[in-house]
C-alpha cells in the first residue's frame, strides 16, 4: 500500500516534469549539446601561443634557442624592436610571452660567461601562464643539455659515450591526454548537480508557494512519501539524461571509454543523486518562494562545483578546504565516477567513498524530512 | 516610454524584495561569500603535486636524482613504494598524482657513462595539472643531465670542478610573470570572479521576475492594464540592477583590499562596462523569463546557462583563441568573455579607454539586443 501511494506521487511528480516542455528542452540541451561543445571546445593546452623576441643581434645559439619553440604550443611571431614595444604588445594581449636574447650570446657561450635569457610572461591568466611557464623551462633545460653534449663532443678527440638521465614520461588513465574525456565527464557531473539541486527544491517550494502542499497533507500519505516521490522523479530524469548524454555523446561522439563496471558507475549515480537531492530538499524546506531557493542554490552549489575537486584536484587546495570538501557528496562523486569511468576501480576500492556519499544523503534526507515534518505537523 | 508607469512599477517590485527578508538579505550576501570562499579556494596553480619513488637502485646517483623532486617546490613528496602492484594502486586511488621509477643499476650505469632510463607514470586525470608535472619532470631530469655531464668531465678529464664549470656552464633562465608576479591565482581570480559573479548574481535575481507573476496569475493585472510591455520590463529590471551595483562596489573592494589585487587602469572603463554589463546579466534573467511557463524552469535555464559560459568560455580557464569554432562562437554568445578583457585589462594590465572601447562597446550592444528581445517576444495576450 505505502510503495502503490508513492508509485502514484511519483507518476504525478514525472507527469508534472514532462508537462514543461522549455524544462524538458533545456535538460536534454545540457546532457548533449552543452556537454557536446564543452567537451570538444576547450583544450587546456598551449596553441601556438603567440612570442615575440627582443634579439639585438642573431646568433646561431639564439637561433637555435628559438627554433625550440615550435608549434603547436608556441608561435614564434617574430622579433619585437625593444622591451618597451614588447611591453606594449604584451599588454594590448597580442603576444603572450615576450624573449629578451642578450646579445653576443654566441661570444658569451664560447668563453663560458654566465649568461641569463629573459622571459616575459602575461601571468593574468594562472593555466596559461602555468603551462607556458613549465614548457618554456623544459624546452630551456633541454637546450642546455644539447648546447653542453655538443660543446663536450666538439672538444674531445673521440665521441665519448656520456652518462645521461632518459626520463620516459607515461600517462595513465587517459593515455593521450584527451582533454575532451576530462572536460566532458566533469560538465556532465555538473549538469547532473545544479539538476538533483534545484529540480527537487523547485517541486518542493512550488507546491508551497501554490499552497498544493496543503492538499498533499490532508491525503494519506506521510511526509517520507512526499518527498520520497520528488527525489525519485528527479533520480529517474538524471539517470535517464545519464545515458543519453554517455551513449549518445560521451562515448560514441567524443570517444571517451567506458572501462570500469557500468553497473556500479549507474548505482553510484543513483547514490549521488539521491544525496544531491538530499540538499536540495533541504534548501526548499528553508526557502519559502523559488527566489529564496535560487539564491540558497547559487550559494551552495558554485562553491562546491568549482572547489570539490572537479576542476583542481583536491590536494591542490588548501588544507581548510579539503576537509570542509570532505562534507560534500559532489567531492565524493567526483572520485567514484572518474574512479569508475577511466581507472576501472571496483566496489572494494570505493567502499569508503560510497559509504560517504549514502551517510551524507541519508543524514540531509532525514533532516530534510524532519524539518519538513516540523513545518507543517498540525 | 512611460517614467510614471516605469517609477510606480519599480516601486513596486522594489517593496515586494524588501519585504522578503530572507531574499533581499541572500541577494547582497551570497555574491560576497561566493568572493571570500572561491577567492581563497580556487586555485588554478599547480604546486605541490603528490608524488611517490620507486627506487630499486639506492645508489648515490639515485639518490641525488630522487632528492631533486622532492625538493622541488612542485611537487610534493609522499614517501616510497615498492612493487608494480602498490605504484599502480596508488595512482588508482588517487593518492599521488605521479610516480617515479628509477630501475636498478641506475648509479651503475651512469658512473659507466651509459644512458640510465627512468619511468615516470602521470595519473592523466586531470589533463592541464598532468601536462605541466609533465613539463616539470623533463625539465628537473634535464638539469640532473647537466650536472651529470660536468661531473663527467671533471673524472674523465682530470680537470678542476671550477674550470669545466666556466666552460660549461648552462643559459639561466630568467621567468617574469607580469600583470601577476607571482604567479599566484588570487590575484586574477578575484577579479575574475568579479565577472563571474556579476553575470550570474543579476541573471538571477531577474530570472524569475516575469514568470513568477505568470505562475501565480497576477501577470493577469497587467495584462488587463494600460502600461506598457517595455516600462513593465524596466521596472522589473531597475531594482536589480540596483542591488547588482552596490554588490559590484562591494566586490571591488573586497579584490583591491581583500586580495590586494592591484587596480593599474581606467576607473571609468571599469564603471561604464560594469553597469552596462550589469544591465546585460539582468536582461538574460529577464529574457529567459519572458520565454518560459515555470519558475523551476527559469531557475534551471538560468543557474546553467550562466554559470558555463561564466566559467568555461570566458576565459577564466583558458583564452578563447585557444578554443574550437563551436565553443568560440559559444563564447561569444554572451558578454562574459569581454567583461573579463575589461576587468583583467583594468586591474592588472593599466589599460584605459584607447584598449577597451571595443569591448565597453560589445557589452552595451549586447545589453540592447537581449533586452530588446526580451520585449519583442513578451506578449500581452496569452497564447493558447
Amino acid at each position: 500500500m505505502w510503495w502503490r501511494q508513492l508509485a502514484a506521487l511519483w507518476f504525478k511528480e514525472l507527469r508534472t516534469l514532462y508537462r514543461d516542455p522549455f524544462l524538458l528542452l533545456a535538460i536534454i540541451w545540457f546532457f548533449t549539446a552543452e556537454i557536446y561543445i564543452a567537451g570538444t571546445g576547450i583544450r587546456l593546452e598551449l596553441n601556438k601561443a603567440p612570442m615575440g623576441v627582443v634579439m639585438e643581434e642573431s646568433s646561431a645559439p639564439a637561433r637555435e634557442w628559438l627554433a625550440a619553440f615550435h608549434r603547436p604550443w608556441f608561435d614564434v611571431q617574430g622579433s619585437v624592436l625593444d622591451m618597451q614595444t614588447g611591453q606594449a604588445l604584451l599588454d594590448s594581449g597580442k603576444l603572450m610571452q615576450v624573449v629578451d636574447l642578450p646579445p653576443r650570446l654566441d661570444e658569451a657561450l664560447w668563453r663560458g660567461q654566465p649568461v641569463a635569457i629573459q622571459v616575459f610572461m602575461d601571468g593574468s591568466n594562472v593555466t596559461l601562464g602555468s603551462l607556458m611557464a613549465s614548457y618554456t623551462q623544459q624546452i630551456h633545460a633541454r637546450y642546455n643539455t644539447e648546447q653542453m653534449l655538443e660543446k663536450l663532443h666538439r672538444s674531445a678527440a673521440q665521441p665519448l659515450p656520456v652518462p645521461q638521465v632518459d626520463n620516459r614520461v607515461r600517462l595513465r588513465f587517459n593515455e593521450n591526454n584527451e582533454d575532451s574525456w576530462f572536460m566532458s565527464v566533469t560538465e556532465l557531473f555538473m549538469v547532473i548537480t545544479v539538476l538533483g539541486m534545484l529540480l527537487p527544491a523547485a517541486l518542493a517550494v512550488r507546491e508551497k508557494e501554490r499552497g498544493t502542499i496543503e492538499q498533499l497533507l490532508v491525503t494519506p500519505l506521510d511526509t517520507t512519501q512526499i518527498m520520497l516521490a520528488k527525489i525519485f522523479a528527479v533520480i529517474l530524469v538524471i539517470l535517464l539524461g545519464v545515458t543519453i548524454s554517455l551513449f549518445c555523446v560521451i562515448v560514441p561522439l567524443i570517444g571517451a571509454p567506458l572501462r570500469g563496471d557500468l553497473g556500479l558507475f549507474y548505482a553510484s549515480v543513483a547514490l549521488y543523486a539521491f544525496s544531491i537531492c538530499g540538499v536540495g530538499l533541504f534548501i526548499a524546506t528553508l526557502a519559502r518562494n523559488l527566489g529564496q531557493v535560487m539564491l540558497l542554490t547559487f550559494m551552495l552549489i558554485l562553491p562546491m562545483l568549482l572547489l570539490s575537486g572537479a576542476w583542481t584536484p583536491p590536494e591542490a587546495m588548501p588544507a581548510w578546504e579539503r576537509a570542509l570538501m570532505a562534507f560534500t557528496p559532489l567531492y565524493h562523486f567526483n572520485i567514484i565516477g572518474n574512479s569508475i569511468l577511466f581507472k576501472a576501480a571496483t566496489l572494494a576500492e570505493l567502499k569508503t567513498h560510497l559509504l560517504a556519499l549514502a551517510a551524507i544523503g541519508l543524514v540531509l534526507f532525514s533532516f530534510g524530512a524532519w524539518r519538513f515534518r516540523r513545518q507543517f505537523a498540525v | 516610454m512611460n517614467l510614471r508607469h516605469i517609477r510606480a512599477l519599480a516601486l513596486k517590485e522594489s517593496r515586494e524584495i524588501l519585504r522578503d527578508r530572507i531574499y533581499l538579505a541572500l541577494a547582497f550576501l551570497v555574491p560576497v561569500l561566493m568572493m571570500v570562499v572561491l577567492g581563497h579556494g580556487l586555485v588554478l596553480e599547480v604546486r605541490h603535486v603528490p608524488m611517490a619513488v620507486w627506487n630499486q637502485d639506492k645508489g648515490p646517483l639515485s639518490r641525488d636524482f630522487v632528492d631533486r623532486f622532492r625538493l622541488s617546490e612542485y611537487f610534493d613528496y609522499r614517501g616510497e613504494l615498492t612493487g608494480d602492484q602498490a605504484v599502480e594502486q596508488a595512482l588508482k586511488r588517487g593518492d599521488v598524482r605521479f610516480v617515479l621509477i628509477v630501475p636498478p643499476h641506475f648509479s651503475e650505469r651512469l658512473s659507466r657513462g651509459l644512458t640510465a632510463p627512468v619511468q615516470t607514470l602521470i595519473d592523466g586525470q586531470f589533463t592541464y595539472h598532468a601536462r605541466v608535472a609533465s613539463g616539470y619532470v623533463q625539465a628537473i631530469t634535464a638539469r640532473f643531465n647537466q650536472d651529470r655531464i660536468q661531473d663527467w668531465l671533471v673524472r674523465r678529464e682530470g680537470l678542476p670542478p671550477q674550470r669545466v664549470q666556466q666552460q660549461l656552464s648552462p643559459v639561466k633562465l630568467e621567468v617574469r610573470y607580469l600583470y601577476n608576479q607571482a604567479l599566484k591565482s588570487e590575484w586574477s581570480i578575484a577579479p575574475g570572479l568579479i565577472m563571474l559573479i556579476m553575470l550570474m548574481a543579476p541573471a538571477l535575481l531577474t530570472a524569475l521576475g516575469v514568470v513568477r507573476e505568470k505562475e501565480s496569475g497576477s501577470i493577469f493585472n497587467f495584462y488587463a492594464s494600460n502600461v506598457r510591455r517595455v516600462d513593465f520590463l524596466i521596472g522589473k529590471l531597475l531594482p536589480y540592477v540596483a542591488i547588482s551595483a552596490i554588490n559590484l562596489l562591494v566586490l571591488t573592494a573586497m579584490a583591491l583590499w581583500v586580495y590586494g589585487a592591484p587596480f593599474k587602469g581606467s576607473a571609468s572603463v571599469y564603471a561604464v562596462a560594469s553597469l552596462l554589463y550589469i544591465f546585460a546579466a539582468g536582461g538574460i534573467g529577464l529574457l529567459v523569463s519572458v520565454l518560459v511557463r515555470s519558475q523551476a524552469a527559469a531557475a534551471l535555464i538560468t543557474m546553467l546557462g550562466t554559470m558555463i559560459p561564466g566559467f568555461m568560455f570566458s576565459g577564466l580557464m583558458m583564452p578563447i583563441s585557444a578554443m574550437s569554432p563551436e565553443a568560440q562562437r559559444e563564447a561569444h554568445l554572451f558578454p562574459a568573455m569581454h567583461d573579463l578583457e575589461v576587468v583583467w585589462g583594468v586591474f592588472l594590465k593599466g589599460q584605459g579607454w584607447d584598449f577597451l572601447w571595443p569591448q565597453v562597446a560589445l557589452i552595451g550592444l549586447y545589453a540592447v539586443v537581449v533586452l530588446t528581445l526580451a520585449w519583442v517576444l513578451f506578449h500581452k495576450r496569452v497564447k493558447r
